[in-house]
């Protein structure tokens, strides 16, 4: 099938089966490496993305569903990254770096969604990163970073 | 500063990782993977997948030359199944393809009959008489015996003894970046860009698979997507490697979650049994272990990780005497491997859990019981041999007694808590034998950088960033004047395996042994070009400043000294610090850390929570604290799951746990804030003046965690993780059940 | 009738009925495809999906004079976790969602498949507040429970939580972690002055459901703790069930 669909602000055309994966979609024919697969069944995060401004699980995603929509990945995420970043880095919430443009955009909607300035809660924060599993870095500063730019 | 390089490309995915931006034309790889456990192979026939349109290349065994194996200490494994199947997911097959599609449907086309071999699903079962054998040789892998003393003796004077058994769960690295690479061949030779801890090991592996000259194999071995261990092991190069230089096409081949689960090496299980006593003043006088080890179907580290973990089985503690036996046999559950903490962690795990016990049956807190029986600083190393002296131990028990209370949790009917200690030491580097020298090159580059190169390899844990500041530390040089080029054969500089914490350690010796021939030769070069004597210059951000005008401007820059002196290159060895010690394998160079840790469980359905982890790590002054601080808290994370929710099990050699659906890392809400305390004091005559600190975090607190366990239950957990189960039958038994 | 199993996005409601008409049992409605995708295999479904996400079946969440609130089966779940409404009225559900899946999953996953998928948490605790689901076409609302296929042939349109005054409610989910996993247990009930409606499953198990007097005579049915289930899960169950009850009736005679 055709499905159309904007990237990161472009407009794309493509010619899939229904079934398969936005993942591969994104990454392999795309060029959107970002779009990460770890586990291809939901239960990482590696591979988040938007759909419609909300993340959502490529690896879940069939590419028919993709019609319509506007997805960003975390290399459309622009300026709205740049805060978060800087704290993720004095916090040395990364290291090896493969969790992390899949938790970059999770980011980006926990933060966007409770204004900066509003105290976030700690299990608010933590219910809304529970599916960006990150094997290095222990979450601590992490979780420093976050409560650093909404405190 | 950066904790890691490249956290902003990480973070918005321009980062590339090895397996990522293959060449226009790259075939797609797949594996055939064993579904039986232990098998003959009676037929392989590969011919009707040879034969499909789009496949480029079908390897199996009969493409390896037939005696090539794998392996450290005992060479035993095949890349593709020879022969035999020895584990579920073993692979026995791989093509190359045009498609993904393709090569999936070659896969379909393979025909093979697998005969059933009986199972040997258990360490113990294995050493039976009349177990299945997995290899010629017998089940046996591998065996460690070491006493000093007369245990017997000192049993016999002690006041209290206590036994105890402790099994450990079989725990998967399960880096987020799965196993895989490319590989692209020329007419002579490969390109190999796949994750690696020892691009040159690799190296030396293909070259004499493939037949072909070390010099026209060049791999590429970092960046890597998380490790801890799991890529330290030769994974799915050598069949990659194969696939693309059969198929004269690049080729890229990435394992999936389930493969992995089933094919990546895992932390082995540990079976330990222990007894110790003590005097009744406290002292601790005679240990008796007997450890049995499940080590899969192949050797790889198994061997190493047996002797470390046996040679740290007395932990920092001063034993007067010691009996202790360890095996390691091979089972067809999988492969162990290398996996951060080697060994010491499911000893040290033990041994702190049964020191806690010994120590309330005699009626001592844990704490104090730790410090009146710490090693004393100049003191042998725990199998009688030297060692570099440990004054810092004391100070590490100081600052465990020294930090501040918990807050207080409101008491609840529903949950109880407990506070855990422990206080760990374990060997740096290699043992006797190493490899545990090194080389590395200090170059000044045609544009002008002084550049540190090496064979060490960044996975996250900072390496990069580490070898910048060790080089802006000992060089008066800005940022721009710096550069580094790690994770590849190509500086021709092998600085051994990046691995067993000594990644650090190597990095700083290579740039202070470095120093001053490197230094001589840019002063030479610079007196000669401004025609003044070499005492007349400074070398200073940008270049070379005459001494006596100052100013804000070198007067000759880093660059045109290269342009007129050209490149200006210092190789670099270092012997390794180590002591040979017949009989056994020993560690010179010992790190030591202390934990804290609080749990909370649940009396209603006996689940486990960690609610607060303090490290206090003893690594000297970190050389980059963030990237330090990082190396902690991922450990306590992964200590967190060794406790308390990650085992691979396997049932009659299947494997339970193929996806992480079944398998279970802990998320953010799993992991408490790790405070991180190290304690920077070392021997100012220490010759390293650092320890890594990539091990030792997770070997403190996985024992601190077991035993606020066993303060909250008052019952000593005997396998990890802790299983819910076991908690609610300890309550029930204790009548506290709700 | 087609062989090939495909995609549809039906224009309305009536246009999906129609296509399912069609379709006969070759055709499945589906929303998030969360679940339906767990047994896809890698060549895709066997049967074509009608794709409801996009339909109207009504706001997300209203309330209705009754004091009963009305969910529209196709509502995401991570945006009924953040619906102000539902925070104010059914709070315990808000908080509940938390340990449903993660993030990106509530935000693909919707409340009718999770009820329908046949081991969605949301089960339990809808069946303890004996919610009622409302299918298009014959009007029909039932409950929850095992007459609720998990491939049901007609489309379900919204899942309506009656007034619950003065009835507390609790729920709880045990995993294998703290956070996102699949579930052991899950209970939940609904206590009201005279009688209380509890609800339990146990991993692999479907769910059981009891009306009990309340204050309740103990033990507890043994009926609610699935036989063959392991006695862990029968344990912790059991005394999951116990610690809210006995909670609860510690603030009754407070
Ligand atoms: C990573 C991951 C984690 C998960 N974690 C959890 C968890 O913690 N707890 C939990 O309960 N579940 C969990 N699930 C299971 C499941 O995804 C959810 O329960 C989800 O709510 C299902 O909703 P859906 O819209 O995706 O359903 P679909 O997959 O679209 O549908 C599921 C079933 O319901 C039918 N159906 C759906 N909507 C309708 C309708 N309106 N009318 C008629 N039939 C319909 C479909 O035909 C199908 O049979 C998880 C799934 C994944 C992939
Ligand atoms: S790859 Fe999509 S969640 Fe893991
Ligand atoms: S930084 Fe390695 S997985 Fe998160």
């Amino acid at each position: 099938m055709r499905i159309s669909f904007t990237l990161n602000g472009e407009p794309q055309d493509r010619v899939v089966n229904p079934f398969d994966k936005a993942t591969s979609i994104l990454a392999e024919q795309c060029g959107q490496e970002s779009v990460k697969t770890s586990c291809a069944i939901g239960r990482c995060g590696a591979c988040t993305i938007l759909v419609d401004g909300k993340s959502a699980n490529a690896c879940l995603l069939i590419a028919a569903k993709m019609d319509g929509t506007d997805v960003v990945t975390a290399e459309g995420l622009g300026r709205r990254a740049d805060a978060i970043i800087d704290r993720l880095r004095e916090n040395g919430a990364i290291q090896c770096g493969y969790c992390a443009p899949g938790l970059l955009v999770s980011l980006v909607t926990l933060l966007e969604r409770a204004p900066v300035g509003e105290k976030l809660q700690r299990q608010e924060l933590e219910t809304v990163l529970a599916g960006n599993l990150c094997r290095c870095s222990g979450y601590t500063g992490l979780r420093k970073a976050i409560l650093a730019l909404s405190s | 500063m950066n904790a890691v390089t490249g956290l902003e490309e990480k973070l918005r995915g321009s980062f590339r990782y090895l397996a990522e931006g293959q060449p226009v034309g790259t075939l797609h790889g797949a594996l055939l993977t064993s579904p039986l456990a232990h098998a003959t192979i009676r037929r392989l026939d590969v011919s009707a997948a040879r034969s499909l349109n789009g496949v480029h290349a079908v390897v199996t065994a009969a493409d390896v030359p037939s005696d090539f194996v794998m392996g450290t200490a005992i060479l035993d494994r095949p890349p593709l199944a020879r022969g035999k199947v020895r584990f579920q997911g073993e692979p026995m097959a791989a093509v190359a393809a045009e498609t993904q599609e393709i090569a999936n449907a070659a896969i379909a086309l393979i025909a093979f009959e697998l005969e059933p071999l009986p199972i040997v699903s258990a360490p113990g079962d294995a050493l039976n008489e009349g177990a299945a054998k997995l290899h010629d040789s017998g089940n046996l892998c591998s065996s460690f015996i070491y006493s000093r003393g007369k245990v017997d003796a000192d049993f016999e004077e002690c006041a209290h003894v206590i036994d105890h058994r402790l099994t450990t769960p079989r725990q998967v690295p399960a880096a987020m970046e799965l196993e895989g690479g490319i590989c692209i061949p020329s007419p002579t030779g490969i390109e190999l860009r796949a994750a690696t801890h020892s691009p040159f090991y690799t190296r030396s592996l293909i070259a004499s698979m493939l037949g072909l000259p070390e010099r026209d194999v060049r791999v590429i071995g970092s960046p890597i997507g998380g490790s801890y261990g799991g890529k330290e092991e030769i994974h799915i190069q050598p069949v990659l490697a194969l696939l693309a230089w059969t198929a004269r096409r690049p080729v890229r081949l990435i394992l999936d979650r389930p493969q992995s689960m089933a094919f990546a090496t895992t932390r082995h299980p540990f079976e330990i049994a222990l007894k110790i006593g003590c005097d009744r003043a406290g002292r601790l006088l005679a240990l008796a272990a007997d450890v049995l080890v499940d080590n899969g179907a192949y050797a790889s580290f198994g061997p190493e990780v047996l002797d470390t973990g046996m040679e740290c089985i007395q932990s920092a503690y001063a034993f007067r005497s010691v009996k202790l036996r360890g095996r390691l046999a091979y089972t067809n559950n999988g492969v162990g491997g290398a996996f951060r903490g080697f060994g010491a962690l499911q000893t040290l795990t033990a041994i702190e859990l049964a020191v806690d016990i010994l120590a309330r049956k005699a009626g001592h807190d844990p704490l104090t019981f730790r410090r009146i029986n710490l090693a004393g600083a100049n003191d042998p190393g725990p199998l009688g041999q030297a060692i570099i002296p440990q004054p810092e131990l004391p100070k590490v028990a100081d600052a465990l007694s020294s930090l501040p209370a918990w807050r207080d949790e409101t008491p609840s009917q529903r949950y109880l808590s407990g506070t855990g200690y422990a206080l760990v030491r374990k060997g740096e580097g290699f043992a006797g034998g190493g490899p545990n020298g090194a080389s590395g090159v200090l170059a000044l580059t045609l544009d002008g950088q002084v550049m540190f190169q090496s064979s060490l390899v960044e996975m996250g844990q900072g390496l990069e960033t580490t070898v910048r500041n060790t080089l802006l530390a000992t060089f008066d040089l800005d940022e721009a004047d710096i550069g580094c080029a790690t994770g590849s054969t190509d500086a021709g500089a092998d600085s051994g395996p990046t691995s067993a914490s000594r990644g650090t350690q190597i990095a700083l010796r290579l740039i202070r042994a470095g120093k001053m021939p490197f230094l001589e030769k840019l002063y030479v070069g610079a007196a000669e070009i401004l025609q003044v004597p070499m005492d007349a210059l400074r070398l200073g951000p940008g270049g070379f400043y005459q001494r006596m005008a100052p100013q804000n401007k070198p007067d000759l820059s880093l660059s045109d000294l290269a342009a007129s002196a050209g490149e200006i290159v210092t190789q670099i060895g270092i012997p390794g610090i180590e002591t040979m010690q017949a009989g056994a394998n020993v560690h010179t160079l010992f790190t030591t850390c202390a934990a804290r840790a609080r749990v909370r469980i649940d009396r209603w359905t006996g689940q486990v929570a960690c609610t607060g982890l303090d490290l206090l790590p003893a690594c000297g002054p970190p050389i980059s604290p963030v990237a330090f601080q990082g190396q902690m808290t991922g450990a306590g994370a992964q200590a967190l799951g060794f406790c308390l929710t990650e085992h691979q099990p396997y049932e009659e050699g299947t494997v339970m746990a193929s996806n992480f659906d079944s398998y279970f890392i802990p998320t953010i809400a799993d992991v408490p804030d790790v405070n991180v305390h190290p304690v920077t004091w070392l021997a100012p005559d220490d010759p390293v003046g650092i320890r890594g600190g990539g091990e030792i975090g997770l070997n403190a607190a996985a024992p601190a965690i077991a035993n606020a366990v066993a303060s909250a239950l008052d019952a000593a957990p005997t396998h990890l993780p802790v299983r819910p189960e076991w908690v609610l039958d300890a309550l029930a038994r204790q009548g506290r059940t709700p | 009738m087609n062989a090939q199993p495909t995609y549809v996005r039906p224009a309305d409601v009536e246009d999906a009925i129609s296509i399912k008409a069609s379709l006969g049992p070759a055709g499945i409605y589906g929303c998030g495809l969360t679940a339906a995708q767990l047994g896809w295999g890698v060549k895709g479904p066997e049967q074509t999906i009608i794709d409801i996400a996009g339909l109207d079946l009504g706001s997300d969440v209203c309330l209705a004079d009754s004091g009963s609130m009305v969910l529209a089966a196709n509502a995401p779940l991570e945006r009924l976790r953040l619906d102000p409404l539902i925070s104010r009225q059914l709070p315990w559900f808000a908080e509940f969602l938390r340990y449903v899946g993660s993030t990106a999953t509530r935000n693909q996953a919707s409340l009718g498949g999770n009820l329908l998928w046949g081991a969605g948490d949301l089960e339990v605790l809808f069946a303890a507040v004996d919610a009622k689901l409302r299918f298009a076409g014959n009007g029909r609302a039932q409950s929850l429970g095992p007459t609720v296929s998990d491939q049901p042939e007609d489309l379900l349109i919204s899942i309506i939580v009656p007034a619950l005054q003065g009835q507390r409610i609790f729920v709880e989910k045990l995993g294998h972690r703290q956070a996102f996993s699949p579930s052991r247990v899950v209970v939940a009930g609904c206590v009201g002055r005279q009688s209380a409606r509890l609800a339990v499953r146990l991993a692999g198990h479907p769910v059981a459901t009891v009306e009990t007097p309340w204050p309740m005579n103990w033990p507890l049915d043994d009926a609610l703790f699935a036989g063959n289930a392991a006695p862990y899960l029968k344990s912790a169950a059991h005394n999951l069930l116990r610690g809210h009850l006995a909670q609860l009736a510690q603030r009754d005679m407070a």
